[in-house]
């Protein structure tokens, strides 16, 4: 045993001296570097191609080059959050607010970028709207550089217009006219309404609210959210007011509305462990509506349009219905510097060229000029001769360009290019007229004093929550449960937390 | 006497050195139980927050439903799948022909081969409600589907079957070998005595597989708290209404980890199952050691 | 007579039992083997319109088709496996052997500590993110094939194995080469070893097929996707339209064509049936092992 014990110590002694090691010493600034770079989701079959060119750019420009990795959709928040807290020697990644940044940012994984930001990418940092800037503030420092565009906004149902008019709905554009076209798809078709799995839960959830008769008609602050969805916010004319989700009326609106679906067989049984997500069911004409950001509705209507071109297809985006609703955030993308870079100085360089040479924004967002796009006489993006786009080694936009984009490089403007989809087109100006400024941007709760709290509420969220919102539990004993739930992980805490903070927010402003 | 054994140190010190460098330096991390993890700060300068993470445990409630499904799963697992496994051996060994017995064992290994990804494909498929292969032969048959996926009962089934399908071939290769290890003249002997198979198998083959089944029992106990966690994660995994029944200690902690990143918490769970499951090998290997010293881990 | 007639009746009865549980559990593990085999052969519509069958309702070679027309991520994935397994298994057999053996002889003063040394990390374990801070951050193997080697080269289990083969070697041996002058390291090479093939052969397999399933190291440590094992691979395209596109790149399907599920199939097929056939070679290798050893007299 003595032995055992020795060997223990012997450990303990090896490793207080390696984990005390500090920060190797920094690159000097005029020696090649090899830029690390991390980006969420997946990656296009030809980014290495796009890469090689991208390479001999950075080389002649800032004499460093670029590795680019990609987290994958299926578990890109624990990836980003590992390499992020491990303190591995990354110099960029994307961050968002719909991400970890403020998380992240509060963590110290981030660096704040004022120092450096003005002398290595000068143009792109002067040239902030000091407002935009303001929005990423977290505890008055910068950690990240936000893109400048302003992004189409909400989540939309994509359907078959065509079942939907063989069984007389014209148009589905609310909760009744969607539920008359997922019963008569039920009752006549040899498919599952809303054939939904996996790849719905996190979307969805949000979406079943959205569609809810009493859900908010005005813009609203979020204060606390999860990956679940939204926990606490405020309307914009009541700011004093914090409301919670699971109290307000359309929550368990909601929660019947699913239970409804669930007792119809509108959707899966067994949803929770169905792999397979309605997008994959829809395209193989087994759902009769998927979810479909607006972002890249376009691009994936006209892929669905050619592959089944007897098909019709419509849009709804829930949300054009409200009186008005908070413009997108400004700082929606974003490239992040983590603390332990070795080369913030060239990764900000390499910034400043994604930001103001079009060569840079193009290459890594739509690829190789003439093999997988091209310029028609007017400046319009097209692909080349032959090329069928739902088949390009690089999809325009795919590969997480987004960290960067520029209003004024940006070729693919839903509300500007022409060759868009009518019924995206006429949501996003819907939602362009009811759009406000959005207020309080500077606003982050700060969670280190309630955060065992807040733990235990996700678990919750990820428990019986789940259960109620996809109508697999009867609401009033499910909600019941919920209530109880809330309560043992100390749900009055938080709410207290939170309601002395932004009420000390709102005093100071 | 001290040289010799200095020689055996030096062909122990690879190994040593591996479990030094993988498995007792990352142990450091066992800190962060007491701790609320600081990115910038790293594990030995993150503040203490004293109790605090297991604080967290209790609060959600969930401590006790693990734990206890934990424990009866692997104790079903380990009275199924191993005492299945016995006897497939023990079979298998005595059929006539090597190339039968080649037969058989290839097959039982099959399922082996595809991993618990595939699995959790392959199970709902054949259990899903609306159209999955059971369901569809049941109502074939005029009969009312069955939501397996809504019933937590059928889950104290579900899972053994499967982990039964997945490990009983691989099972069966250890005990193989106990079996194939017994001298023949004592089964000649048998022979001679005018035994049974029945009573060959019980006097002679039983025996001779003990020990290795006691070995597996004090190794599956102390890794009772861990472990499977493929099996639940991918035949179970987001489908909450499940949980009662199919909750274990590891697909907690993993939640804990990817829905809260809260390594504190992840790591003050994975401390309790180290030291449940420390008391547990300790009982039990001195319940084995009394009743056999020979039989014991250590 | 009377007697062997009950005897004989009563081996029938054994002999039947036995084949009948043997063959049922057999017909269990295949079932499900046989349900993907044909699955991966359906047309796409059918495995949406019936799921799995136990012959394809619809016979179609395409998802088949695709994968060949473009399998350099497929044949990249198996290479990354084989070497992957051949140098942890050997290298994980080396420090198995050495650790078992020192732990085995009686002699060797520290062998309690040294087994409940190997045995505690079976038991306690840091977690997941220091052992990921330590190996990216100061061993500094992150997206290399080190990564998927080096973290689980052995474990106390196989060790416990290898010393219970061990164990059935009598140490008269050990003495006897001992009196020859033999010394601690050419008893384990010369006269242990020799032994214990057995124990290697069935050791050797564990470690092998655990390389081989693996796909968790890849998840945390890899990046590139040159270096994807193949079950990460397949995990990945289990789970990711996006994946499989990239996989069948050079196939030039759009994922609104792509027969999704009958490829996810077909890959599955593609990973495991390589090793299915192989199996009865290491097989032989594994009965004639255990044979070999059992033969000590």
């Amino acid at each position: 045993m003595k032995r055992g014990a020795a060997l223990l110590f012997m450990a303990v002694l090896v490793i207080t001296s390696v984990f005390a090691n500090g920060r190797a010493e920094e690159a000097s600034e005029n020696e090649f570097v090899e830029l690390k770079m991390y980006l969420v989701g997946d990656t296009v079959p030809d980014y290495d191609m796009m890469l090689d060119e991208l390479n001999v750019l950075m080389e002649e420009d800032i004499n460093a080059s670029l590795d680019v990795n990609f987290t994958t959709w299926v578990d890109w928040q624990t990836k980003l959050r590992l390499i992020l807290s491990s303190g591995e020697k990354v110099d960029l990644v994307h961050m968002a607010p719909w991400g970890i940044y403020s998380e992240q940012a509060q963590a110290g994984s981030l660096m704040d970028i004022r120092n450096l930001a003005p002398t290595y990418a000068p143009e792109t940092w002067n040239s902030y709207n000091p407002d935009i800037l303001k929005q990423t503030e977290i505890n008055g420092g910068v950690y990240m550089m936000p893109f400048r565009y302003t992004e189409p906004i909400g989540q939309g149902i994509v359907y078959r217009k065509d079942l939907a008019k063989k069984y007389g709905i014209n148009e589905v554009n609310s909760t009744e006219s969607l539920m008359a076209l997922l019963k008569a798809v039920h009752d006549n078709e040899a498919m599952v309404p809303f054939n939904a799995g996996e790849f719905d839960l996190t979307v969805w959830i949000g979406m079943a609210g959205m569609i809810q008769n009493s859900r908010p008609q005005s813009a609203f602050k979020v204060l606390l959210e999860n990956t679940e969805g939204v926990i606490a916010y405020v309307n914009y004319d009541q700011p004093e007011t914090i409301l919670y989700d699971y109290e307000s009326a359309y929550y368990k609106e909601t929660m019947d509305f699913m239970r409804t679906m669930y007792n119809e067989e509108l959707i899966p049984r067994n949803v929770l462990s169905n792999t397979i997500g309605s997008r994959e069911a829809f395209l193989a004409g087994k759902s009769a509506m998927t979810t479909l950001n607006p972002l890249n509705a376009n691009e994936e209507f006209q892929k669905i349009q050619n592959s089944n071109p007897e098909w019709e297809l419509g849009y709804w985006l829930p949300m054009t219905t409200m009186a008005s609703h908070e413009k997108a955030p400004a700082i929606n993308n974003g490239m992040s510097i983590p603390t332990a870079s070795e080369n913030p100085e060239r990764a900000l360089m390499l910034l400043e060229k994604l930001h103001q040479d079009q060569r840079y924004h193009d290459l890594t967002t739509y690829g190789v000029q003439g093999v997988h796009w091209e310029l028609t006489s007017d400046g319009e993006i097209t692909a080349p001769q032959g090329l069928d786009l739902s088949d390009s080694g690089f999809q325009w936009d795919r590969p997480c360009p987004w960290g960067w984009r520029e209003e004024k490089f940006y070729r693919l403007n839903v509300l500007k290019s022409p060759s868009v989809w009518g019924e995206v087109k006429a949501s996003q100006e819907t939602m362009y007229d009811i759009g406000v400024e959005r207020k309080w941007t500077d606003f982050t709760f700060d969670k280190s004093n309630v955060s065992t709290e807040i733990s235990a509420l996700n678990t919750v969220r990820t428990g019986v929550f789940s259960a109620l919102s996809w109508g697999l539990m009867d609401v009033e004993e499910g909600y019941q449960e919920l209530i109880d739930d809330y309560d043992n992980a100390g749900i009055e805490t938080v709410k207290q937390e939170l309601e002395d903070q932004w009420s000390a927010y709102l005093a100071g402003n | 006497m001290k040289n010799k054994s200095q020689t055996l140190l030096l062909m122990a010190l690879p190994g040593i050195l591996y479990f030094l460098i993988f498995h007792y330096i990352p142990m450091i991390g066992i800190v962060l139980s007491f701790k609320k993890f600081h990115p910038a700060l790293g594990i030995l300068g993150s503040p203490w927050i004293g109790m605090k993470n297991f604080e967290f445990i209790l609060r959600s409630g969930a401590l006790g439903r693990v734990t206890i499904n934990t424990i009866l799963y692997n104790i079903i697992f380990f009275l199924t799948n191993d005492v299945l496994a016995v006897f497939l051996a023990i079979f298998i060994a005595d059929m006539a022909k090597r190339s039968i017995q080649k037969f058989y064992q290839s097959i039982l290994f099959l399922p082996y081969f595809l991993s618990f990804v595939v699995l959790g494909v392959f199970a709902y498929n054949l259990m899903n409600y609306e159209y999955g292969v059971i369901n569809t032969l049941l109502q074939s048959l005029g009969m009312h589907p069955v939501d397996f996926y809504n019933t937590k009962g059928l889950w104290y089934f579900i899972l053994p079957l499967f982990n039964i399908w997945k490990y009983v071939g691989y099972s069966s290769i250890i005990y193989m070998a106990a079996i194939v290890g017994i001298e023949q003249e004592q089964f000649e002997a048998a022979r001679i005595d005018g035994a049974t198979k029945w009573q060959t198998v019980k006097s002679i083959v039983i025996p001779a597989v003990i020990p290795t089944f006691v070995v597996l029992l004090l190794f599956r106990v102390g890794q009772m708290m861990r472990g499977q966690f493929d099996l639940f994660y991918n035949l179970v995994g987001n489908n909450s209404p499940l949980y009662d029944t199919t909750d274990v200690v590891d697909t907690f902690v993993f939640r804990a980890l990817v829905n809260n990143f809260d390594i504190g918490i992840a790591t003050a769970t994975g401390f309790y199952q180290s030291v449940f499951g420390l008391f547990l090998v300790l009982g039990v290997n001195a319940l084995v050691r009394a009743i056999n010293k020979e039989n014991s881990l250590f | 007579m009377m007697l062997s007639t009950k005897t004989g009746m009563s081996d029938f009865i054994y002999k039947l039992t036995s084949y009948v549980v043997v063959t049922a559990v057999a017909l269990l593990c295949l079932l499900p083997v046989i349900l993907v085999f044909s699955a991966s052969f359906s047309s796409e519509e059918s495995i949406y319109q019936y799921g799995y069958t136990l012959f394809p309702k619809s016979f179609s070679l395409e998802a088949y088709r695709i994968v060949f027309e473009s399998p350099q991520a497929l044949l990249g994935a198996y290479g990354v496996t084989l070497i992957v397994t051949g140098v942890g298994t050997l290298l994980g057999l080396l420090i198995t052997s050495l650790l078992a053996y020192v732990i085995w002889r009686k002699d060797f003063p520290y062998r309690n500590h040294l087994a409940f040394f190997i045995y505690f990390t079976s038991i306690f374990s840091g977690g997941l993110v220091p052992l990921y801070i330590w190996i990216v951050r100061y061993l500094e193997i992150k997206d290399t094939l080190w990564a998927l080697i080096l973290p689980n080269l052995t474990n106390a289990w196989n060790i416990l194995i290898f010393r219970s083969f061990l164990n059935a070697t009598p140490a008269s041996l050990v003495e006897a080469a001992k009196i020859d002058g033999a010394g601690d390291f050419t008893i384990y090479r010369r006269v242990i070893l020799p032994v214990a093939i057995p124990g290697l052969a069935v050791v050797g397999m564990f470690q092998a097929l655990y390389y081989w399933n693996d796909w968790y190291l890849a998840k945390l440590y890899i990046d590139s996707e040159h270096l994807y094992p193949l079950q990460f691979f397949l995990y990945r395209i289990l789970n990711n339209l996006q994946a499989m596109q990239e996989a069948i790149a050079s196939a030039g399907i759009p994922i609104p064509d792509m027969p999704s599920q009958s490829l996810k199939m077909a890959m599955t097929m593609l990973v495991a049936t390589p090793v299915f056939f192989l199996f009865p070679f290491v097989q032989r290798f594994l009965v004639k092992g255990i044979t070999v050893g059992s033969v000590k007299g």
